[in-house]
C-alpha cells in the first residue's frame, strides 16, 4: 500500500482494537497488518508508548506452559481513542473532499 | 540464521539499555516467536529484519523515556543554573571592567561622533558669515572698482554656496547618528525584555 501510517493512526487503530476486547502482542500485529499493512516490527515501539502514557495497562496470563502477556485500555485510553475517532473522521472527510469529491472550497 | 541466533542478537545489541528495558523487549519478542509458531519463524524473521534494526527502535524508546523522565526532575537544570551563578560572581572582576570599558568606548565614540557634526556645521555657519560680508563687501567697492567689487561678491556666493553644502552633510550626519543610536538602545532594551521573559517562562515551567 502506497499509503503509511503515522504514530497518531497506529495509535488509534492499537487502541480502537483494545477497545473491542483484551488481547496479545502477536494477535495485535496480526490485526494490524491485515488493517494497515504495517510491518511485524511496527508494533513494540507502539504499545511501549501507550503503556507510558497510561492508555494501556498490562497482565500476564498462563496460556500452554508458559505466559502470555495480554494488553488491556484504561479509562485514558478509551478517551483517547475518542480524540482519536473524531480527529479521525475530520482528517477523513477533509481528504475525501479533495481526493473523491473534487471541490476544495466546499 | 534461526530464531535462537535472532533473539542472541537482539539481547546482545541490548546490553547498554537499562535492564528493565531489554528485558521487557526480549520477553516481548520470545512470546512473539512462541504465539507465531515454529511453522512461521522464518516468516517473522525475515519480516522483522535484523535484530540490530529492533534494538534501535527500543533504544530510541529507551531514550525518549529517559529525556521525558529528565524533564520532570529539575534538579539537574537548577545545579546547572547555580554553577553559571556561581561562574558569573567568578568572572565578575573581570567582566566588570570589561563591560565599563566598552560602555566607555561606545560613549567615546558617540560624543566624538555629535562634536564631528557640531564642527562642521559650525564651520558652515562661519564660511556662511564670511560669504555674506564677502558679498556686501563686493557690492559696497563695485562703484569704486568694478572688478574687485565682482570679485568680493562672486567669492561671497561661492562661500554660501559651501556653506550650504556643509549644513546639509552636518543635518545628514546627526539625523544619522540620532537614528542609530535610537536603534541601539531599542535593540538593548529588546534584549533585556526577552531575556527577562525567557527567565519567567523557565521559570513557570520548573515550578
Amino acid at each position: 500500500m502506497g499509503f503509511q501510517a503515522g504514530a497518531a493512526l497506529l495509535d488509534a487503530c492499537v487502541l480502537s482494537a483494545l477497545q473491542q476486547g483484551d488481547t496479545y502482542g502477536y494477535m495485535l500485529t496480526q490485526v494490524l497488518k491485515d488493517i494497515l499493512g504495517t510491518s511485524e516490527s511496527t508494533m513494540y515501539p507502539v504499545l511501549r508508548r501507550l503503556q507510558r502514557d497510561g492508555c494501556l495497562t498490562t497482565y500476564d496470563r498462563p496460556w500452554q506452559g508458559r505466559n502470555r502477556r495480554y494488553y488491556a485500555i484504561t479509562d485514558k485510553g478509551v478517551s483517547q481513542a475518542e480524540v482519536y475517532r473524531r480527529d479521525w473522521k475530520a482528517y477523513r472527510d477533509n481528504v475525501d473532499r479533495l481526493l473523491c469529491g473534487g471541490d476544495i472550497n466546499g | 540464521m534461526d530464531r535462537k541466533e535472532f533473539m542472541a542478537r537482539l539481547a546482545d545489541r541490548l546490553s547498554h539499555v537499562p535492564a528493565d528495558e531489554r528485558e521487557d523487549a526480549v520477553a516481548y519478542y520470545e512470546e512473539y516467536f512462541d504465539d507465531a509458531g515454529p511453522e512461521n519463524e522464518e516468516r517473522v524473521i525475515g519480516e522483522l529484519g535484523s535484530p540490530e534494526k529492533i534494538a534501535a527502535q527500543v533504544k530510541a524508546d529507551a531514550a525518549v523515556k529517559g529525556l521525558r523522565s529528565e524533564a520532570r526532575t529539575p534538579v539537574k537544570k537548577g545545579a546547572s543554573a547555580i554553577w553559571l551563578v556561581v561562574l558569573g560572581v567568578l568572572a565578575l572582576p573581570v567582566a566588570m571592567p570589561l563591560a565599563v570599558a566598552a560602555l566607555a568606548v561606545i560613549f567615546a565614540l558617540l560624543v566624538s561622533g555629535f562634536a564631528v557634526v557640531i564642527a562642521v556645521a559650525a564651520s558652515g555657519i562661519g564660511i556662511a558669515v564670511g560669504g555674506v560680508v564677502a558679498f556686501v563687501a563686493g557690492v559696497c567697492v563695485l562703484f569704486a572698482s568694478a572688478p574687485t567689487g565682482f570679485f568680493y561678491m562672486g567669492a561671497g556666493l561661492a562661500a554660501a554656496g559651501i556653506a550650504l553644502l556643509l549644513g546639509l552633510l552636518a543635518f545628514l550626519a546627526a539625523k544619522w547618528l540620532v537614528i542609530g543610536v535610537a536603534r541601539l538602545l531599542n535593540r538593548l532594551r529588546q534584549k533585556a525584555r526577552n531575556q527577562y521573559e525567557n527567565k519567567r517562562k523557565g521559570g513557570g515551567g520548573n515550578a
